[in-house]
């Protein structure tokens, strides 16, 4: 390694990138599949609360509340409401595989409104759903307790 | 050898030339130079800064859209050799430059029509809304005369004053006796002073 695992590439801290997010909010499984995650110890909040758009864990669904309502949530949300930047277009601003690049905006412009609803939709109940797991999950509890 | 082109600023990056990053998913992303990197590390969006050519195109400062950039692609199948499809090829390569060319030739010069009817209006409002700044030479002028006038006057003074001094003068020898003796202290205290040191 010598002189280059000092120049090696810090990614501890590195964050999910837009077009990955992007994909992310890009079909309804997807969407269903971050918002319910299986149960994970090594998470905040057990991996229960999740912004998506953000890509980042809460620790309760309050905290979580207060961030959708946040100033940072919204430019992250602002920044996502465009075609994320990628490789072909600077393959395209270089003059190569510029009738790919054609089609992908096409293709984005035709489905953008669509996936927004779809998100939108998706999204909204996600608060009430975390409420409602949490009362369940304390009636569990409760349970248990009187059991013993 | 393949030359890419750098994912921020889309410029051409050689071999032996610049990073590329991996990302967790399989990802390249090729950057010419370390401004590009930190950009990219700073999660810029390149749309966004001046100077790359992603920006160039979607704010409509270059040629975007045009047939004639159509035709340079990555199709990564190999072509068997064909010398009439090679000399073809090599005509149309030069051929289709020379039109591209041209066409941004034209593109520019569109852009920059009305440039010069822009800038005069600008002007003209600039000077309607700024009449004061007009004057700017009159306000010069008008001090530069009052400074002068009172030189003059100064002047006249002094002269009067250099009169007054020659009907003091006979007055005034008592006093330059007395002078010249504080002198002559002053220069024994000096002698003195150079006997110590």
């Amino acid at each position: 390694m010598g002189r280059y695992s000092v120049k090696r590439y810090k990614t501890k801290r590195r964050t999910r990138d837009l077009d990955l997010i992007h994909s992310d909010l890009s079909t309804e499984e997807s969407i269903q599949s971050l918002k319910h995650q299986p149960q994970d110890e090594t998470k905040p909040g057990l991996g229960q609360y999740y912004c998506i758009h953000c890509a980042k864990y809460f620790l309760d669904n309050k905290a979580l509340g207060a961030h959708l309502k946040g100033k940072v949530h919204k430019r992250r949300v602002k920044n996502l409401s465009k075609l994320p930047y990628t490789q072909l277009e600077a393959e395209a601003a270089a003059g190569t595989n510029l009738n790919k690049y054609i089609e992908k905006v096409n293709e984005y412009q035709q489905k953008e409104p669509a996936r927004l609803e779809l998100e939108k939709q998706l999204l909204s109940t996600q608060l009430e759903e975390n409420d409602q797991k949490d009362s369940l999950a304390q009636q569990e509890f409760a349970g248990e307790m009187a059991v013993e | 050898m393949r030359i890419y082109s750098c994912h921020f600023c889309s410029s051409p990056v050689y071999p032996g030339h610049g990073i590329m990053f991996v990302r967790n998913d399989a990802k390249e992303f090729r950057f010419c130079r370390s401004k590009c990197h930190k950009a990219f590390k700073q999660k810029r969006n390149p749309r966004k800064l001046r100077w790359t050519k992603a920006f160039r195109k979607a704010a409509g400062k270059e040629l975007a859209v045009d047939s004639t950039l159509t035709f340079a692609s990555r199709r990564n199948v190999p072509v068997r050799y064909n010398r009439d499809l090679v000399a073809t090829t090599l005509k149309a390569m030069s051929r289709i430059e020379e039109i591209r060319q041209k066409r941004e030739r034209a593109f520019y010069k569109n852009r920059m029509r009305g440039n010069k009817e822009r800038q005069l209006a600008a002007d003209r409002k600039l000077v309607e809304e700024n009449q004061e700044l007009l004057r700017m030479r009159e306000v010069e002028l008008r001090i530069k005369a009052e400074k002068e006038a009172a030189k003059a006057q100064r002047k006249q003074e002094e002269d009067e004053m250099d009169e007054d001094e020659d009907e003091d003068m006979e007055m005034a020898s008592d006093e330059s006796e007395a002078e010249e003796q504080a002198q002559k202290i002053l220069l024994k205290n000096k002698r003195k002073t150079r006997v110590k040191f």
